[in-house]
């Protein structure tokens, strides 16, 4: 029989295996037909199939039996025993995989201890010389944090009928305590108060780390925290000491899955000896994202290992490690209330790779403790930078292929489809770009040869990118850095292609909020329009337009802005442009200008125009960016409830819509802001959640107008009565703004005065009243003493010095803030 | 070790030849070694196929964890070094016997069946099976590797049909039809004429 006779006899067998002996004669025969030699073929197997039942059939899980657990032995022993070496048995404290704990006293010195009977069959004589060295070394621990171990070691443990047995057993002082989690909820500790236990449980665990001593099985359930609020870590290094590894537990059974989900990943694969201080790091990590979050890192499957059982042991096993490898969630994740600072500490803490982690448990201390005094946190710095480079290195052909599609094929406006953030951000604005650059393009005098050339350069300055000359890591903006820098050189004899190239690089880093390389490009740009097309050109206007944007942006110049806005609209004017799309635009930055020069009475009908021309060229959801600062004008003007309303009007205009995850965001925010001011508090939060969550997931989170939320989210805590949560969204907002705008931007002050409201003005009043006139007297110099941030800074100091005791002082500043308030009234139409 | 080992693996998976071989030669070893230390134990312990396999892949690559591909892969060299070993071995223990009774090694003695009756009472002369399946191999190399994964590596029908690519009902139907067959081939019969 060759290969092709046997497949044939296969395939028939197989067809007529399963019928009924009757109907398998018929179909043998309609098979075989009058090949008599197959048919016996089939035959035989046919029979072997039938007495074959058993035949070479491997047993399913044939893995050796383990051990049942044997928890009934500690369970059944205990009530007998009366002593344990020189300690007399009063009581029983619990029961875990590792044995029983006793209550005991000590006789002399007098005192209460606790002693763990560990299991015999977990503990061979062979390792008694290793708990004792243990037990010493544990012994030299120190710290009131920490339950020291009094002796180690093997004792006759003696029942009630004086029967004797050796037994392995750690004595340890007796810690009266609440578990850490039972304790937090009980008392419903703000998170402040948990991250500071945390910092103290560091504190402990790196008093024992710099003494060598690892602990291996850190959990909420081995942490007490008595009446004071001390938090005390229980089992020191009685892993260590019991060589009690994860093996071991997994042939235990049961109790096995509440530990296993503080440890970390190499400590489920590795052995004990192999690991180090970092183990501990990821398992306080795990504690605190519990303690803070209410969750478990990891969802650990529902099911209980089982020993012994099979197939079903292994089940259990590979679901059990499927969930132990899998990388932690961030802790903002898991629980809204947690910011994304103290949520990197926690990640930082519990990287799956021990080298990403804190290098000891003191730096994770420090860490916790500077989140707690409002500084940046080192995780924070370390993860976005880091974030971004690996970003970068996932993402890269994405993005650049994206954008140069969009530039090639849209031309300058097409830059702003260019996204670095993510793949969704790039393609809502991919979309919004297409849009405004059909437009554009209609409009714009269109030269075939100029956007040929453009076109190249773009392809060899981004797609050459030298790995050699911007590093492996290159991310989009090296590689635009490498483009601009290229620009000069590569387009030296077309000058005009080279300042369109320009802008549209500007436009990107000012979509960026890289505003420094944003002015620098556009101003070449406008340079070259000046010269060679003159004053009047659409393109001339156009950069016009953009570096006085950015005086508004970042300088905070509102006047000058707003002037350069008024005399471009002019221009268009004179052009017979007023009614185009980009006059939309102009009004709502002049709109914006006025709001911040604080001439709101102006700044509402520029804005009104604004939204009708926008609806016009782009559809009715684009009205709602010119209403966005409507209603935040119409705010700054004392009316709240109209604010809403305009802002409430704003966000139907573009929910469902779509393109508009931007618009949205602002939307929410100023609607957030106008609610705050309302006292719908609880809605406004939901706003600014939601605002927070557009602009994350699309914008590196050091975009400005991320700061703007997170001024937002200040004011709504300061007005919750949460200084806490105030000050980290103060301190946010203001680190974003100092490290983007110019030193004398107004969004500056205020951050700081929310930081002082948030942070200094609970606990020292007056402290914060006179920073808050240093503030005060910016502010007059730099808007004016009429100007609504100057009366919302005397609001503020006023707030202080009441709160302060200081009536006189809140007197006098109340004084002058009616007549401020007064002569702001009469400025106003 | 580990990292040759994860290495060879993804190797192997990209359809290198060379490094299935090493590989092979490396999980034979382990395994051996891993056989050998059992069998020279006390009679309660028995050889257990699928409990080797899961414990040679345990050691060999540790923490480790080779993709799901790289498993199917190793899953697939074991079965085969697994035969390797239950072969030398039997062909060992006749080498011990020589001058005495030719006693016939069975499987049944190494308990690698998971049941002493195989069959209806039926004992499975290991080396004659090991020539049959060189047999099958010639005229269905699946389905000889089908009775090596079930048969040697203690693989279920769902994890053999992993690592071959192909269905668990195809994997139950070949696997009853080399049953089959075998068992008339071990009979004496003459179905391979």
């Amino acid at each position: 029989m060759d290969a092709i006779r046997y497949e044939r006899v296969t395939e028939i067998f197989q067809s007529v295996c399963d019928l009924a002996p009757e109907e398998r004669d018929a179909a043998l025969r309609m098979a075989c037909g009058d090949d008599a030699e197959l048919r016996t073929a089939v035959q035989r197997l046919l029979t072997n199939d039938g007495e074959s039942r058993g035949f070479l059939e491997p047993r399913i899980g044939t893995r050796p039996p383990s051990p049942q657990p044997t928890r009934s032995h500690a369970e059944s022993d205990h009530h007998a025993i009366s002593r344990v070496g020189r300690y007399r048995i009063v009581g029983e404290l619990g029961r875990g995989g590792m044995g029983v704990v006793l209550r005991a006293i000590q006789e002399t010195p007098r005192r209460e201890v606790a002693i763990k009977l560990i299991k015999a069959e977990l503990f061979g004589r062979e390792s008694d010389d290793r708990l004792q060295r243990e037990a010493e070394m544990l012994g030299r621990l120190r710290h009131p944090g920490i339950a020291p171990i009094i002796e180690a070691g093997r004792a006759p443990v003696v029942d009630a009928s004086g029967d004797s047995e050796d037994r392995p057993f750690i004595a340890m002082e007796l810690v009266e305590g609440v578990p850490l989690n039972a304790f937090a909820e009980a008392r419903q500790l703000p998170t402040r108060n948990r991250v500071r236990i945390l910092a103290e449980l560091c504190d402990a665990m790196q008093h024992a780390h710099q003494r060598g001593v690892v602990h291996l099985d850190l959990k909420p359930a081995n942490i007490l925290v008595d009446d004071g609020g001390v938090a005390r870590v229980l089992d020191f290094g009685v892993a260590k000491a019991l060589d009690h590894g994860v093996e071991a537990r997994l042939a235990e059974g049961g109790s096995v899955v509440g530990t296993l989900a503080y440890m970390p990943p190499e400590q489920l694969t590795g052995h004990l000896s192999d690991l180090d201080t970092r183990a501990d790091i990821f398992a306080l990590g795990a504690v605190g994202f519990e303690l803070l979050t209410g969750q478990s890192p990891r969802r650990m499957p529902s099911m209980r290992v089982q020993a012994g059982a099979g197939d079903a042991h292994q089940a259990a096993r590979d679901a059990l490690l499927g969930a132990l490898v899998a990388p932690t969630p961030a802790a903002h994740e898991a629980d809204a209330g947690i910011d994304h600072e103290l949520s990197a500490v926690l990640s930082k803490a519990m990287a799956a790779d021990r080298e990403n982690r804190y290098a000891s448990i003191g730096q994770f201390g420090n860490d916790l403790r500077r989140w707690l005094a409002y500084e940046p946190v080192e995780a924070r710095d370390a993860g976005v930078l880091r974030r971004a480079r690996l970003y970068a290195r996932r993402h890269r052909p994405v993005v650049i292929a994206g954008s140069i599609a969009a530039l090639i094929g849209l031309g300058a406006f097409g830059l702003i489809a260019a996204s670095v953030v993510n793949a969704h951000a790039l393609a809502d604005r991919e979309r919004e770009a297409t849009r405004i650059a059909e437009l554009a393009i209609i409009e714009a005098k269109a030269e075939a040869e100029r956007a040929g050339r453009m076109g190249a350069f773009l392809q060899n300055a981004i797609f050459g990118v030298d790995p050699e000359e911007v590093g492996p890591d290159a991310s989009f903006f090296d590689a635009l850095e490498y483009a601009s820098r290229r620009i000069h050189r590569d387009l030296a004899d077309a000058p005009l292609v080279e300042a369109e190239v320009r802008y549209s690089l500007g436009f990107v880093y000012r979509r960026h909020s890289m505003f420094g390389p944003a002015r620098r490009n556009i101003e070449a740009a406008l340079r070259t329009w000046r010269e060679q097309l003159g004053e009047a050109d659409p393109k001339t206007i156009m950069a016009a337009e953009e570096v006085a944007y950015l005086m508004l942006l970042v300088d905070g110049q509102a006047e000058a802005a707003a002037d350069r806005f008024q005399h471009i609209l002019e221009l268009q004017a004179a052009n017979g442009r007023e009614t185009s799309a980009e006059a939309g635009w102009q009004h709502l930055k002049l709109g914006r200008a006025l709001l911040a020069l604080d001439r709101l009475g102006e700044g509402r009908p520029a804005l009104a125009v604004s939204g009708d021309l926008l609806a016009q060229h782009y559809g009715e959801p684009y009205r709602a960016r010119a209403m966005a600062w409507d209603a935040h004008t119409v705010l700054a003007s004392g009316d709240a409830t109209q604010a809403v309303s305009i802002a409430r009007e704003a966000l139907g205009l573009i929910e469902g819509a779509s393109e508009q995850a931007y618009a949205e965001a602002h939307v929410r925010t100023v609607l957030a802001r106008a609610l705050v001011r309302a006292g719908q508090v609880a809605e406004a939060r939901d706003h600014v959640g939601a605002s927070f969550a557009i602009l994350r997931a699309r914008l590196p989170d050091d975009h400005i107008d991320i700061a703007d939320a997170h001024e937002v989210a200040a004011r709504l805590e300061l007005a919750a009565g949460d200084p806490e949560a105030a000050a980290r969204h103060a301190e946010a907002s203001h680190r974003i703004r100092s490290s983007r705008l110019g030193p004398d931007h107004p969004d500056l002050i205020i951050a700081k005065a929310l930081r002082i409201m948030a942070s200094i003005a609970p606990t020292q009043p007056l402290d914060a009243m006179h920073q808050l006139d240093g503030l005060f007297h910016s502010a007059e110099q730099l808007v004016g003493s009429d100007h609504r941030l100057a009366l919302e800074l005397l609001e503020m100091s006023v707030q202080v010095a009441e709160a302060g005791g200081d009536s006189l002082a809140a007197r006098n500043k109340r004084l002058v803030m009616r007549d401020l308030g007064e002569r702001r009234l009469e400025r106003m139409p | 070790m580990n990292h040759e080992l994860t290495q060879l693996l993804d190797q192997v998976g990209s359809g290198d030849e060379r490094a299935r071989e090493v590989l092979v030669e490396r999980v034979y070893d382990r395994l051996r070694a891993m056989a050998g230390r059992q069998l020279r134990g006390s009679n309660a312990h028995s050889l257990h196929a699928t409990a080797l396999v899961h414990e040679a892949y345990e050691k060999l690559f540790g923490s480790e964890r080779p993709s799901f591909e790289g498993r199917n892969h190793f899953f697939g060299a074991a079965a085969n070094a697994m035969r390797q070993a239950a072969v030398q071995h039997a062909r060992e223990r006749q080498a011990q016997k020589r001058g005495g009774d030719w006693q016939r090694v069975t499987l049944t003695g190494l308990d690698l069946s998971g049941s002493n009756t195989p069959g209806a009472g039926e004992q499975v002369e290991i080396l004659a099976l090991d020539a049959a399946l060189h047999e099958l191999a010639h005229l269905s190399q699946r389905q000889a590797r089908i009775v090596e994964l079930r048969f040697f590596a203690g693989l279920t029908v769902d994890e053999a049909a992993a690592v071959l690519g192909v269905s668990p009902r195809t994997v139950e139907l070949d696997w009853r039809t080399a049953r089959a067959w075998l068992r008339d081939r071990l009979a004496g019969g003459e179905g391979h004429a």
